[in-house]
């Protein structure tokens, strides 16, 4: 079983939706991302970027509305970047080094002299400002380039030679034969990888604890004999809501989410852990928000803006909320931030899921029996046949400014703080996966 | 079958793969003549090869191991999966077991058997399977059931619909079914109006309603609405006397999604004339109580299911699968393969359930309406009204046509100004500028319309000329008579199915004035001598293929022409117009310039029902009526004479009366099921066959009728008396040299004693055969009940008296059948207790034996006595 095989057979099952839930696609991504690492070969940095970049686009147009594995390839090849950066500052330290010899057009170190004391171009990634970050992403370093000063300038330069240079040899079919060429005579991995790796697992040690992590938070959160609305089955929701019953007494009112009722799980579980909850129809939310003290819910992934893409009627309670001005508060683990916007044409908002589960089957025989009172032919062309159409999108986009707090992984966070979030995470040539689209606006 | 180790079988259990069977061949007709020259399998549905849906299903359900069995055209199915994913991925496995010569389910199963691959339980589907259903639950309940009772063999998926014209969405037919409401325990499975079982109901007659439409309406008079009323279905009471609870259900779609046990394969082996899996297999098992083997349901709820299998599910399905029903199997998942110039699939949602993949060349002023899939490399010209249409990749349509509810294949060109309304056009159709396509059409594979033309409704044509077969057999009669689809000529069909053909043939003139004659059906509009002229040159097209009568290709000669005639070069147009015109093609299909042959529809199957397009209004409100019309015009049919004199050329003209005594008022389905166990008994008697041989004849003949132990007893039984004298009139004179040719003298006393010692003779003989068919003693009375039947010369004997002989006798042979031990000593006094409340003129035979039953009695006090004095 080679990769690429492998790497086919996970892109299936996430189209058949085999794989549910931004969680285990964030999980099963990370896995192959490691797998990838660890048993192919890369001379240098660039190779290894390249590689990632290409199987995780190839993921994520597997199941573009799962951003989640796009966020995890962000991340992973985040990681390299530090990593390439971090030896390129430790060769430039020391030139004598022979290791970096064979590194490309290395610059004279001009950053390296800057950032000596610190040290890290995490700071320099995070010093990116507001006006900045709403630029393209494929303005990538040149475009953040601009405004730096002089110093930086010439620093970043450096590095986006570098890193342009590589992306040019490598282009993937030369990558690949040049590999294999060099199979016979196995060519020196990139020494740095094995820190890669570390850190890699590193990032899904930290993905098995989210929940926990989340649900640790719970206490901060809730008090004593508060009303606690949400909305549908969340395990995010539902383990935080467990957590804080342990310290607090609170009333929960479940929202039975309507047309999947996972509501009614929720209900089911909050009810065997003991808390006091109350079910109530979708439609007795607004009139049940007055009663309400918190909204919590789980989400589907957060843009850069700091919107939200939820399950389908969240939306709908965070308006509810924002009426009677009650905190709308989002639980969600960093793998789900992500640094596309809504109206980026990458982001696939919606997936539109069976009528089924909206209406019987059965309406389907009636309106074909409507649609036959004109009978076939010429002139009924432009008959309709269905006169119903039933929709069932699986997910509702929620704006910034209904949100009043994400509690993450890391702790909590207001909207507006999630493009500094993005930029710890992600490196921003990585922003846009699609090469072929960054390459085209470079030009 | 064996009971292994219970500790084996947990280990087993442990390691057991999750296996599905999908059968690459629904053994039936209704794509022809598409599937002539591709298997249905990979006929596209909404762009994707219907197999791939299955396949994507099972693999959903995470199904390790599936093993596609492929019959006909096994060599594309296997390149189509060497070509896919299947193949590279570690899970599912995906195999092929290839077996060319199977012609039925049952033969695959059998098949499957010997190569005893399957050692768990499996799912068995066919490759035309459509679900989003999860197994889950369902296995789950099999495993446990199957845990609990070694003899749950098997769940079979159904879907609820409640509203009557979803199966009329779907093409599908009426299922009566009985269920035990607490364990879900399939009681009895009835298809109500498929063409075979109201055969079967008619006691053979074969129902042929296509030709029949004139007969319809005059028949609608008469009936109205309540025509069905006409056919009665029974329930056995006894289904109600064990259980609180019997659901008796109409609602229920079967989804033909069953999960096995391994022991259903056995059942297959050992039964070898089972070939339908609900017909012969259901019906066996739930016949066979004895056996206790059970069947259990499996309902779903809220979950898509459907079958791809025929013209009107293909619509049906289709349009689902555009409105999301099948989710995740929608074409924007882009879940399925597909490579070739495009590259992969690459659709994308829009609102209005349109599906478009990226490249596609939409002409700004055409309109896109609703359930709308479009494959890359389209182009659609300026003006055009596409909706509720599935494109294929390449297709191209020229400037303002209207096309809805039509199924394009990858490349089919369209010109200009067409019309075109709920149509199947295969790969590589071309239409001809200012053509109008009417519903219900049929293009197959390269197919030319000439420009202009008209292609009327319901017409199905294709590249590959119909090689009339003298019986032409419906995909039911073919489930059952296997040797339809080889070839008709090399050998009838077994004999107790013979009168399908003799029907089949009897329908040929009748069709006859709809188009041509058989032989050059083609060709209608053509002279007399043309056709001559057109079988001699098909004859040199085909070669030596006719003489096999193979249909897997067209010929060579028709498929260049064809070409091109769908070019633009008039020089070459023109040098080969003569050739055209040689090879004959229906020029009132496809016009002039055009290029196919004309197919009939499959007979007793309703062209406007069945159909890619929606069935009229009229015909939907009917649709419930028309079988018991059938069976009306099937009776009353003119032509019976047809069948009448065919038989007369037969080797059995005495059989069952003739043909005149099908074609006029039917037999008594009583007296021909009496007949029929006649003769198979007569058979085995012949040909010497083993007790046990002839247990299995006889009990595939019970089946087959749907009958019970003790009716196929009664029978023998009376075949067994009537072997003791002269050669009764339905015998067939085959036979007739088992019964001796003089009647003794039933009054002297030396002919009761031969009519005796022949009766006894044959008792010794066959007694262990009937012994097997006696199953309870009220089998044994209703054995005596025959008995005084046949000696009475009453009901089913009325027209043979010969039983009369027997009546002076009737003592003696109640006194040889107790000492046979064929009837025991509790029937008789049960029989002699339910006949003291009888009228006088019934009692004659009870008082003809009342010495023996005194007798009987007295031996019993006697056994009683000593047992006492024993004590």
């Amino acid at each position: 079983m080679n990769l690429s095989n492998l790497v086919e057979e996970y892109c299936t099952q996430l189209r058949r939706r085999q794989i549910k839930g931004s969680f285990a696609c964030a999980k099963k991504t990370a896995e192959v991302m490691r797998l990838l690492i660890t048993t192919q070969r890369h001379p240098d940095a660039a190779s290894l970027i390249e590689d990632v970049r290409t199987v995780g686009t190839k993921l994520q147009a597997a199941k573009p509305v799962e951003l989640g594995i796009g966020n995890i390839v962000r991340r992973v090849l985040h990681m390299i970047r530090e990593e390439q950066q971090q030896e390129q500052l430790e060769a430039s330290e020391g030139s004598s080094t022979p290791g970096d010899a064979s590194k490309g057009p290395q610059g004279p170190g001009l950053l390296s002299q800057a950032f000596r004391p610190g040290s890290n171009l995490r700071a320099f990634n995070r010093a990116v400002s507001l006006s900045n970050l709403l630029d393209t992403p494929a303005m990538s370093a040149d475009g953040l380039s601009s405004s730096f000063s002089g110093i930086l300038t010439a620093a970043a330069d450096a590095v986006a030679a570098a890193a342009a240079g590589d992306a040019q040899a490598a282009d993937a079919e030369g990558m690949r034969r040049q590999q294999s060429s060099r199979k016979g005579r196995a060519p020196p991995q990139w020494s740095s990888k094995n820190n890669v790796i570390e850190m890699l697992n590193e990032l899904l040690d930290e993905l098995d604890g989210i929940e926990q992590q989340i649900a640790q938070q719970a206490v901060e959160h809730i008090h004593a004999n508060e009303v606690i609305l949400t909305y549908g089955m969340s395990d995010t929701t539902f383990l935080f809501l467990k957590e804080a019953s342990r310290k607090r007494e609170f009333q929960v009112v479940v929202a039975e989410a309507a047309p999947r009722f996972d509501g009614h799980t929720m209900a089911r579980q909050l009810a065997d852990a003991k808390v006091q909850t109350t079910l109530i129809a979708d439609s007795a939310v607004f009139a049940m928000m007055a009663r309400a003290n918190k909204v919590l819910v789980g989400a589907h992934a957060v843009l850069a803006n700091g919107g939200v893409i939820a399950p389908a009627g969240v939306h709908m309670v965070a308006l509810a909320a924002k009426r009677h001005s009650i905190p709308f508060v989002v639980l969600v683990g960093l793998h789900k931030l992500s640094p596309l916007f809504p109206h980026d044409p990458d982001v696939t908002l919606n997936d539109f899921q069976s009528p089924g589960q909206v209406v019987d089957f059965d309406v389907l025989a009636e309106s074909f029996m409507r649609g036959d009172e004109q009978q076939p032919g010429p002139d009924a062309a432009a008959a309709e046949c269905l006169s119903v159409e039933v929709h069932n999108p699986a997910y509702d986009y929620i704006p910034p400014h209904l949100i009043s707090l994400f509690v993450t992984d890391t702790g909590g966070y207001t909207p507006a703080y999630v493009y500094r979030l993005l930029a710890e995470y992600y490196s921003r040539e990585d922003y846009s996966l699609d090469k072929e689209l960054i390459d085209r606006m470079k030009l | 079958m064996a009971p292994k180790s219970k500790g084996g079988g947990a280990e087993e259990k442990a390691k057991e793969v999750l296996t599905a069977v999908l059968l690459a061949d629904s053994f039936t007709q209704r794509f022809r003549p598409i599937t002539v020259e591709k298997p249905k399998v990979l006929l596209p549905l909404v762009n994707v090869p219907l197999l791939e849906y299955t396949l994507e299903w099972l693999a959903l359900n995470k199904v390790e191991e599936i093993l596609v069995f492929c019959c006909a055209h096994a060599d594309q199915i296997k390149a189509h999966l060497a070509d896919s994913k299947w193949l590279k991925q570690r899970s599912p496995r995906v195999s092929t077991v290839v077996s060319t010569n199977c012609l039925s389910l049952g033969e695959a199963m059998r098949s499957l058997d010997q190569k005893d691959i399957i050692k768990g339980t499996f799912i068995l589907v066919s490759g035309d399977t459509v679900s989003n259903m999860d197994l889950g639950p369902a296995l789950a309940a099999h495993k446990e059931r199957a845990d609990r009772d070694k003899d749950a063999i098997m769940t079979m998926v159904m879907k609820p619909t409640h509203e009557p014209h979803q199966r009329l969405r779907l093409g599908d037919t009426s299922l009566l079914v009985a269920l035990d409401s607490s364990s879900q325990r399939l009681l009895k499975y009835q298809e109500l109006d498929s063409p075979a079982a109201a055969a079967a109901a008619a006691g053979g007659q074969r129902d042929s309603s296509s030709a029949h439409h004139g007969a319809h309406h005059h028949h609608h008079h008469h009936h109205g609405r309540r025509g069905r009323s006409s056919q009665v279905w029974k329930l056995d009471a006894s289904l109600w006397s064990e259980r609180d609870c019997v659901q008796v259900r109409t609602d229920l779609i079967d989804t033909n999604i069953s999960i096995c046990s391994p022991e259903v394969l056995l059942m297959f082996s050992d039964n070898f004339d089972y070939q339908s899996l609900k017909r012969d297999f259901v019906a066996g098992t739930l016949s066979e109580e004895e056996l206790g083997k059970k069947i259990h349901c499996h309902i779903l709820q809220g979950e898509y299911a459907a079958r791809v299998h025929n013209l009107r599910s293909y619509d049906a399905v289709s349009r689902d699968l555009l409105a999301r029903w099948a989710f995740p199997f929608v074409p924007d998942t882009n879940v399925f393969y597909k490579a070739g110039p495009w590259g992969p699939s690459s659709y994308r949602y829009a609102r209005g359930h349109k599906y478009l993949e990226a490249v596609t060349g939409c002409s700004r002023s055409a309109q896109l309406g609703r359930l709308l899939a479009v494959g890359a490399g389209a182009a659609i010209g300026d003006g055009c009204i596409v909706s509720q249409s599935v494109l294929g990749r390449g297709v191209s349509i020229g400037k303002n046509c209207r096309i809805t509810g039509c199924y394009l294949q990858d490349g089919v060109v369209i010109g200009d100004n067409v019309t075109a309304s709920h149509a199947l056009l295969c790969e590589g159709v071309v239409v001809g500028s200012g053509a109008t396509i009417s519903p219900g059409v049929v293009l197959s594979y390269g197919v030319v319309v000439g420009p202009r033309h008209n292609v009327p409704a319901y017409a199905i044509v294709s590249l590959c000329k119909q090689i009339t077969t003298e019986v032409s057999l419906s995909d039911d009669e073919l489930e059952y008579a296997s040797a339809g689809r080889v070839s008709s000529s090399s050998g009838r069909p077994p004999a107790r199915r013979a009168r399908n053909s003799t029907s089949g043939g009897g329908r040929q003139p009748r069709r006859s004035n709809a188009a041509s004659d058989s032989e050059s059906s083609s060709s209608s509009s053509s002279s007399d001598s043309d056709s001559s002229s057109e079988e001699s040159s098909s004859s040199s097209t085909f070669g030596d293929t006719l003489g096999v009568k193979s249909m897997e290709k067209p010929s060579a000669l028709a498929v260049k022409a064809a070409q091109v005639l769908a070019g633009n070069d008039k020089d070459q147009k023109a040098q080969i117009a003569g050739q055209v015109s040689e090879l004959g093609f229906a020029v009132h299909l496809v016009g002039e310039g055009g290029a196919g042959y004309e197919w009939p529809m499959t007979d007793g199957y309703s062209a406007e029902l069945y159909s890619i397009a929606p069935p009229p209004m009229t015909l939907a409100e009917h649709v419930y009526d028309s079988d018991a019309e059938n069976d009306a015009a099937g009776g009353a049919s003119d032509d019976a004479a047809g069948p009448g004199t065919a038989r007369g050329a037969a080797d059995e003209p005495g059989e069952r009366s003739g043909g005149a005594g099908r074609g006029g008022a039917a037999l008594d389905p009583e007296t021909v099921f009496m007949q029929e166990v006649g003769e198979t008994f007569l058979r085995c008697v012949k040909e010497r066959f083993a007790e046990t041989n002839a247990v299995i004849e006889l009990n595939g003949l019970k089946i087959a009728e749907d009958r019970t132990f003790a009716d196929c007893a009664r029978y023998i039984f009376t075949a067994m008396l009537q072997l003791c004298l002269p050669c009764p009139g339905w015998v067939s004179p085959e036979y007739g040299c088992l019964f001796p040719a003089d009647a003794p003298d039933s009054s002297s006393k030396d002919g009761k004693l031969a009519l005796l010692s022949r009766f006894k003779q044959q008792l010794g003989e066959w007694g262990n055969l009937l012994r097997r068919f006696l199953r309870s003693e009220d089998d044994q009375v209703e054995l005596l009940l025959t008995l005084e039947e046949f000696c009475g010369a009453e009901g089913v004997f009325e027209a043979d008296s010969s039983g009369t002989a027997f009546a002076p006798l009737f003592a003696n042979l109640l006194q040889l059948l107790y000492d046979g031990e064929v009837v025991e000593e509790a029937a008789i006094t049960s029989w002699a207790a339910e006949k003291e409340h009888a009228d006088e003129g019934e009692k004659l035979f009870l008082q003809k034996s009342a010495a023996f039953l005194a007798w009987l009695k007295e031996a019993e006090e006697d056994d009683s006595d000593e047992e006492d004095s024993d004590e």
